[in-house]
């Protein structure tokens, strides 16, 4: 496969191999997306696309582009028709989209590298750049080939550029042709499927269609015949370039996609062997993270992690309050790429101030970052410890990836290029486990991590979690459940069946093979289905109760100790909500040494000034809450102090909503003012100062 | 992802919009597989059915605008001898777990129903939550819309539309 075709495959597969990773976002969201300080801004090199380049005119006097004199490179020629322009190689021509002759100036632009200090790519091409081997050079700004170490040129910029939104045009058409599948036979469009078709046909680049569907009177399957040629049209894109060998049935007991990575020099390769061991041996403290180790050990019993490559992930580092990916798990090479932003943030931080700004102009590129990491073992080792989660969950994918058939097939276009959620959930779950571990081993440390929130919420509400992680993925990334992955594999192969009867000689095989790997896939598919379930019932019965029992006592325990005696009344009480045997046996002496701590706590008048009034009301509902589930006498000290804090809470709200300008915040800040009142009973007063606001204009 | 549109299809071929409320335009009916209860929900949002515990479906969108898909309304079906015996037991959890706020009720014709409100951090950022919990003759039902903060919900006035024609069966 040449190499363009391999970045085609690259781009293709994206939604694969970068959605697991913004899911996992995890600590490169919290850690790596923070805007750069001023410190840090030199980190961020200068090909980040946003100098303005120097405007150029082509020379008028330049001749038009000779083909007889000059040939097209083959592959340069597939790329410019792709493109649009005309390759007339008998009369010599080429011919811009526009119809006007190309100069040879402006075919040497074409041909001319692409510059990141002025050009941009979008965050999807520029990883799967990356993946596919090209590196930066920061002095140039230029993006080498990984085998001829020249740089990328503006036609294949152009080119990626193209195959991106071919792909998207692709995703709209196969969902066009699922909805018009899903119609009932004999009976014309409604209102709401006319509008979600048109909306499709845009998307899928077919605006003739989507006037068509304006006429109410079309019937379905006059256009799903319309829709299919279109399919068929764009699934030959795909299948004679990327996934020519897409729908061959696939090697008895072949799981293992066979790519090897493409280390780009020497550094790259000692590197990605050195932090490999380094993840091993971090991992190795855990028993979660040796029973994940387990999974890649070799017949000798070494562990053999996949391949691991420090990258720059994205042209530049993610606006604040976007996901950043540390980590991502890329299935096509069986490797785990770190996101050079997430490592340079975390080796920056970990240095002493005075070296910060220094080390910061160092390490702009992920070149000299690699050959910094290889030097230091202690920043490799900081790094690996502040993302051991996101890494955790990158290298559970790396083991599903090994251990079935789903991503196999994926990779061979036998499954629609969609994050399967159950995959995710396991990722997450088994990530919960991970920090479940670390949490008994050292209680101190897990209370003060930023991942305890999550885990908390684990805890609490499982069904709401899973829930959690599927809107994460779903508003990032084309993703499904089963339901949905079968639909669309049974309207993929409807439409193989379909054009393989229709068509003739060597065009109906294509289609007949194609239905034949949808089947292996669609058979994959189930079989992983199948797993999950098993998997997924077993964590729910078995270890999320066992994880409940161990985890609040010792949680509580250390939250008292940390000052925070509302938090551990919480968990005290929360527990409480759980079936009789899910239920933590906590010491009756530390529940009291809580409680009254809690109420002491909530007592002093004025309150700490770390005592905001937020936390005061959770200590006081926990506090109410433990009371009333142990029939504890709280008598009118504590009617008093729950009153008092609901004021403060009122008053705290009604000052905020005068000052919010926005109608909608000041709604809310109301309704839960107005709550809060609830407690406090009838007040004349209050009501006359609500309404007042609820009546406000600005 | 499969669109509310898809899935509902099923619903109105059998016969259980006849009893629903007038949908507005681009909403379509939705029942579960159990066919335990009925709602609207636009046509362009993605559906979830069936994730696992006491969940039922859920929706995810809105479809367009800056964060598409970044909301989520769930329905959750808590059975007697399940993980929460009432809706006051749930609510309580939730409310000591620290961030719920019990909001003003609202009613489900005669159905008293129980809501609250809830903020949280997690590694993608601060959600927010709304919680209706109506009781039921076994259980009760959770639904609860979720949206990143601080940007408004858009999906806001979708779940006081869902909410309206939410009918236990």
């Amino acid at each position: 496969m040449s190499l363009r075709r391999e970045l085609m495959f690259s781009i293709s597969l994206l939604w694969l191999s970068v959605g697991p990773a913004l899911a996992a976002a995890g600590q490169g969201a919290a850690h790596a997306q923070n805007s750069p300080s001023e410190t840090f801004k030199a980190a961020l090199g200068k090909c980040l696309g946003t100098a303005k380049a120097q405007p150029r005119q082509d020379d008028p006097a330049s001749p038009a582009v000779d083909l007889k004199a000059q040939p097209l490179d083959p592959e340069d020629a597939d790329m410019l028709r792709l493109l649009g322009y005309q390759v007339d190689a008998l009369a010599g021509r080429l011919t811009a989209p526009q119809g006007a002759a190309v100069s040879t100036a402006q075919l040497a632009r074409l041909r001319g590298a692409f510059n990141a200090r002025h050009e941009y790519f979008d965050d999807s091409i520029w990883t799967g750049l990356m993946l596919a081997g090209f590196r930066l050079d920061e002095r140039s700004c230029h993006l080498l080939n990984p085998k001829t170490k020249r740089a990328l040129d503006r036609l294949t910029a152009q080119y990626l550029r193209k195959v991106y939104s071919r792909k998207i045009n692709h995703q709209a058409l196969e969902n066009l042709n699922i909805l018009l599948q899903s119609l009932p036979p004999g009976q014309g469009l409604s209102l709401e499927d006319a509008a979600a078709a048109r909306t499709l046909a845009k998307h899928a680049g077919l605006p003739s269609l989507g006037k068509a569907l304006s006429a109410r009177s079309i019937n379905p399957e006059a256009l799903a015949g319309k829709v299919d040629a279109a399919y068929e049209r764009s699934s030959r894109f795909w299948d004679n370039g990327a996934r020519a060998d897409a729908s061959i049935p696939i090697e008895a007991g072949a799981v293992h996609p066979v790519k090897a990575p493409t280390y780009f020099d020497e550094t790259e390769r000692v590197l990605s062997k050195d932090l490999a061991h380094d993840i091993t041996v971090h991992l190795e403290r855990n028993g979660p993270g040796r029973e994940l180790l387990a999974h890649f050990r070799d017949e000798a019993g070494q562990v053999q992690l996949p391949d691991v490559f420090l990258l720059k992930l994205s042209q530049k580092p993610s606006a604040p309050g976007q996901d950043q990916s540390a980590a991502l798990y890329h299935a096509k090479t069986a490797s785990v790429a770190l996101n050079h932003w997430a490592v340079a943030d975390a080796v920056l931080t970990a240095a002493p101030p005075d070296r910060q700004a220094r080390l910061s102009e160092q390490l702009a590129s992920p070149q000299k970052l690699g050959l910094y990491l290889y030097l230091n073992a202690q920043a490799r080792a900081a790094f690996i410890a502040r993302n051991d989660h996101t890494i955790f969950h990158e290298l559970v994918h790396a083991w599903q990836a090994k251990r079935d058939k789903f991503t196999v097939e994926q990779l061979r276009g036998n499954i629609a290029p969609a994050t399967f959620l159950p995959n995710e959930h396991e990722a997450f779950r088994e990530e919960s486990r991970y920090f479940h571990a670390k949490l008994l081993a050292d209680p101190a440390a897990a209370a003060q991590s930023s991942d305890l929130d999550s885990y908390l919420r684990l805890l609490r509400d499982y069904d709401q979690f899973r829930d959690d992680i599927s809107r994460r993925h779903l508003s990032h990334q084309l993703a499904g459940d089963i339901q949905t992955l079968q639909e669309l594999q049974a309207a993929r192969t409807g439409v193989a069946q379909r054009l393989s009867q229709k068509l003739r000689g060597l065009k109906a095989n294509q289609q007949l093979l194609r239905k034949l790997g949808l089947d292996l896939g669609s058979q994959a598919l189930q079989e992983t289905h199948q797993d999950h379930i098993s998997r997924e019932q077993d964590f729910v019965e078995y270890q999320l109760p066992k994880m409940r029992r161990e985890a609040y006592p010792k949680l509580a325990a250390q939250l008292l100790k940390d000052g925070r005696p509302g938090a551990a009344l919480a968990l005290i009480a929360g527990a409480r909500h759980k079936p009789k045997e899910e239920q933590p046996l906590f010491d009756p002496a530390l529940e009291q040494k809580t409680l009254q701590a809690t109420l002491a706590r909530l007592e002093q008048d004025p309150p700490p000034p770390d005592f905001s009034w937020k936390e005061r009301i959770k200590a006081v509902t926990a506090a109410a809450e433990y009371m009333v589930a142990t029939e504890y006498p709280g008598g009118q000290k504590f009617a008093d102090l729950y009153q008092r804090e609901h004021r403060n809470a009122v008053k705290a709200l009604l000052a905020e909503a005068q000052a919010a300008r926005d109608p909608d915040t000041r709604k809310r800040l109301l309704d839960s003012a107005q709550a809060h009142a609830g407690a406090l009973g009838q007040s004349d007063e209050l009501e006359k100062q609500m309404t007042a606001l609820r009546r406000k204009k600005r | 992802m499969r669109s509310v549109c898809a899935v509902v299809l099923i619903v109105m071929l059998s016969g259980a919009c006849s009893k629903a409320p007038p949908a507005l335009p681009g909403w379509l009916g939705y029942a579960p597989k159990d066919n335990s209860f009925f709602c609207h929900a636009p046509g362009d949002w993605r559906v979830l059915e069936d994730q696992g515990g006491a969940h039922k479906v859920s929706f995810f969108g809105p479809a367009a605008g800056p964060a598409p898909y970044s909301e989520s309304i769930a329905v959750y079906r808590h059975q007697k001898g399940g993980a929460f015996a009432t809706p006051q037991d749930y609510a309580r959890a939730q409310a000591v777990s620290g961030a719920a706020i019990p909001a003003p009720g609202l009613k489900l014709g005669p159905i008293q129903a129980l809501e609250f409100r809830s903020e949280r951090s997690s590694r993608s950022g601060l959600t927010r939550s709304r919680s209706v919990l109506f009781p039921a003759e076994d259980g009760f039902f959770a639904l609860v819309h979720t949206a990143p903060s601080p940007a408004p919900p858009s999906g806001a006035a979708v779940f006081d539309e869902l909410l309206k024609s939410f009918r236990i069966r």
